[in-house]
């Protein structure tokens, strides 16, 4: 009798680890830094039918500008990404 | 399933311990006063249910001591779960402020250089280099004004720029 006992109480304990749930906690992926959302804006045409050079140079200036902008925000994205993966990975290692 | 799990893990620990351990205990002693009862006259007829029920909550007793056990290391987990999902959201916003910050702080500066660069260009334009430059230089400078002011940019090279500046965009017509 107390062999089967024994047998039971350890086949309950053993049994109760089949209804083990899954952690329902998880990291949310943060949102994104607003200034980096930003759509790059077009680049700058000239008008008009006598340009002075330095009119089409302030333009290819303006634009160079306007790309530099933009790489900024590119460079911006790629960090928060890398460092968000970072950040998101470490959280759910099981270290 | 979940529901029972969920009102589970609203009970705290020390009240599911107490549970468990109660109802092992109460078998435990059920069973045993089925082995006394045999020395008591007239109840005799008791002792196996006694026992047969004192067997039965013994096991469920181990049963819910048991799942308290994995409900613990469950809620442990959560726990340990929960400080590095919030450890990480704090991570997360730090991190995202940073690059924020240096965004606006490079962007300003970009500004600021090609607004110098555009203000140096002007000072071509309403000739104002002029009066910071003296003797053979300024002779030079004054030809490069006049060229600027009678040699427009041909149509042709603004065109070109135009369309290198409009290069992402589809040709009308065609669907975006």
């Amino acid at each position: 009798m107390k062999y089967y006992l024994i047998f039971l109480s350890a086949l309950l304990i053993s049994g109760c680890s089949l209804f083990q749930k899954p952690v329902p906690v998880a990291p949310k992926w943060p949102d994104a830094v607003t200034e980096l959302r930003e759509r790059c804006p077009d680049l700058q045409t000239i008008e008009g039918d006598k340009v002075a050079v330095t009119e089409f140079l302030k333009a290819v200036v303006k634009n160079y500008q306007l790309y530099y902008e933009c790489s900024i925000k590119n460079d911006g994205w790629n960090k928060w990404y890398d460092e968000q993966k970072k950040i998101y990975e470490n959280a759910i290692s099981k270290k | 399933m979940w529901q029972i799990q969920w009102m589970l893990s609203l009970i705290p620990d020390s009240i599911l311990m107490l549970l468990c351990a109660g109802i092992t205990g109460l078998g435990i002693l059920l069973y045993f006063s089925g082995w006394l009862m045999k020395w008591i006259p007239g109840i005799t007829g008791y002792r196996l249910p006694l026992r047969i029920l004192g067997i039965i909550l013994t096991l469920g007793g181990v049963f819910f001591l048991g799942g308290y056990g994995v409900e613990m290391s469950w809620r442990e987990q959560v726990a340990e779960m929960q400080k590095k999902v919030d450890e990480a959201a704090a991570q997360a916003a730090a991190a995202s402020r940073a690059i924020s910050q240096e965004v606006q702080k490079e962007t300003v500066v970009v500004k600021e250089k090609g607004e110098t660069i555009i203000k140096h260009v002007d000072r071509w334009n309403d000739r104002e280099i002029i009066k910071t430059v003296e003797g053979p230089e300024r002779v030079r400078v004054e030809e490069v004004i006049k060229y600027i002011e009678n040699c427009p940019v041909p149509r042709e090279l603004i065109d070109a720029h135009n369309d290198a500046a409009k290069m992402n965009k589809k040709p009308e017509g065609e669907k975006k």
